[in-house]
């Protein structure tokens, strides 16, 4: 029996590996790598940078505390309806993410279904502000989290938890004691993924939240304004956004995603 | 299995219009004309006269966007022939690539507020107020520079709630709601409809917005491109320009 990888599926595989790498190796290429110290030191980068990675972990902690409760809701409870809700779920994840900025605005702008209320009652207004960015970077996000804890709900051994259940257990202490520890590959795993992508998250921050610099405008944003104007700039955000990702990933990879 | 040979029955069909396309792309083709969001409507029109006047060429395409981003495309695109900006800093960005330009319209500006004016906006210095949630076109964008200008001539001192990428998209803003006021071009009002009214910019205040035209230098149909630019200054075109609020 021959153990050689048959070619029909390697030449793929290295066409994709291609397509993925290329566009990065682009950018390496052009990168302006002898003025890039002075380019990262520049006041609107790093304005960028700090309001990228504030609102991209306030987006994940969002994600996570509402997130994992609707994961075990959609692995643990049966009712009417859970294959609708779980479809509803991952509409963000095929909906281009314009399409869901306006959705927020028609939702929770100063004329939304809600937000006329948030801004009537409360004087509260999302649109333009930076938790109108966390907010857009979340619902973007929320999906990755919620498959990702939602899997590794279904794969974890159910024993643990019946056995807590007949000891005594509430269902909430077993959530707590059993479940959640379980699970903490998989919710890490959730969490990175849900930070990558709100890190990068540029249509739906600028449908919704709009652009201004130090106060929605996010490393993308700031990526898309610089390259008609200032294409140097332009690429060394995207490597600055790139390293990060690339860094957060593979630092986390190996302990949670494998 | 179907399904491969559904595939292939559908790259077959694509090579053989793409056949179509090459055979007879010497004689007629489409023009592509990259231009400013502001344009949107006048070229709409001004296109479809063109091509009823000009019979070797099969249609005009347009892509709009904030002039900025159509300059600095003209780098990476295969394919353009006229490029079009609502001010010539922006021409600047594709200097290289494009030939003589040609200013073909002008207009000017005025604050777009919300339909019926709920918030009393009557001047320029309204939109200090703090609670008022304004937004401008961004620095490098032509409307966020006229906007600058007009404001600086006024001495107001304006907090943006946003800073847009395109005319366009700050009327949008106002439209739906979003944001109180902001400063556009006059000849947008016109495709807002009774969406959004308008508060005129005394003339002393005002500034003039010129628009320039240049052929792509290394378009594929450089006579055409170059006629088009031209053709922008006939009668014929001025009469729609005109039609649409510009000064031509």
């Amino acid at each position: 029996m021959s153990r050689r990888a048959p070619w029909v599926l390697v030449v793929p595989a290295l066409v994709a590996f291609a397509f993925l790498v290329l566009p990065v190796a682009g950018l390496l290429y052009r990168a302006p790598w002898s003025t890039l110290g002075t380019r990262l030191g520049r006041p609107e980068i790093l304005e960028a940078l700090r309001l990228s990675v504030i609102c991209a972990t306030l987006a994940t902690v969002f994600c996570l505390i509402v997130g994992v409760p609707l994961a075990w809701v959609l692995a643990r409870v049966s009712f009417p309806g859970r294959r609708l809700v779980r479809a509803l779920v991952t509409v963000p994840l095929v909906l281009p993410p314009v399409v869901g900025g306006v959705a927020l605005l028609l939702a929770l702008g100063r004329n939304g279904l809600v937000g006329r209320w948030l801004d009537r009652w409360f004087g509260l207004t999302l649109p333009f502000t930076t938790p109108g960015v966390v907010l857009a970077e979340a619902f973007v996000a929320l999906p990755f989290l919620v498959i990702s804890v939602e899997g590794a709900l279904r794969a974890a051994d159910l024993r643990y938890e019946d056995a807590a259940a007949t000891l005594g257990a509430s269902r909430w202490t077993t959530f707590r004691r059993v479940t959640l520890p379980l699970i903490a590959p998989g919710i890490g795993a959730g969490a990175v993924l849900c930070w990558a992508r709100a890190l990068g998250e540029f249509g739906a921050t600028i449908t919704f939240a709009g652009n201004y610099p130090g106060r929605t405008q996010t490393m993308p944003l700031a990526v898309y304004l610089a390259l008609e104007t200032d294409p140097q700039a332009a690429i060394v955000l995207s490597l600055v956004l790139l390293a990060v990702s690339v860094l957060v990933l593979a630092g986390l990879r190996g302990r949670w995603l494998s | 299995m179907p399904f491969f040979t559904r595939l292939a029955a559908v790259a077959v069909v694509t090579l053989a219009l793409a056949g179509c396309g090459i055979a007879s792309g010497d004689e007629r083709f489409t023009l592509k004309v990259l231009a400013a969001s502001s344009l949107t409507d006048a070229f709409g029109e001004l296109g479809a006269a063109y091509q009823a006047a000009n019979r070797h060429v099969t249609g005009v395409q347009f892509e709009f966007a904030g002039s900025q981003e159509m300059a600095g495309d003209i780098h990476d695109r295969e394919h353009a022939d006229v490029l079009a900006t609502a001010d010539s800093t922006s021409m600047d960005i594709a200097a290289e690539q494009i030939s003589r330009r040609r200013a073909f319209a002008q207009g000017t500006m005025t604050i777009a507020v919300a339909a019926g004016n709920p918030r009393h906006i009557r001047l320029l210095a309204d939109l200090a107020n703090p609670r008022l949630r304004v937004v401008l076109g961004g620095p490098v964008v032509p409307v966020g520079r006229y906007a600058a200008r007009i404001l600086a001539k006024a001495g107001v001192t304006v907090r943006p709630s946003s800073e847009e990428a395109d005319a366009r998209t700050v009327l949008t803003r106002i439209r739906t709601g979003t944001a109180d006021a902001g400063i556009v071009y006059v000849t947008d009002m016109r495709s807002a409809g009774v969406s959004a009214s308008s508060v005129p910019i005394p003339r002393e205040q005002n500034v003039t917005a010129t628009y320039f035209a240049a052929a792509v230098q290394n378009s594929a149909h450089g006579a055409t491109a170059r006629a088009f630019v031209t053709w922008l200054g006939s009668p014929a075109a001025v009469t729609i320009l005109r039609k649409y609020g510009f000064m031509a």
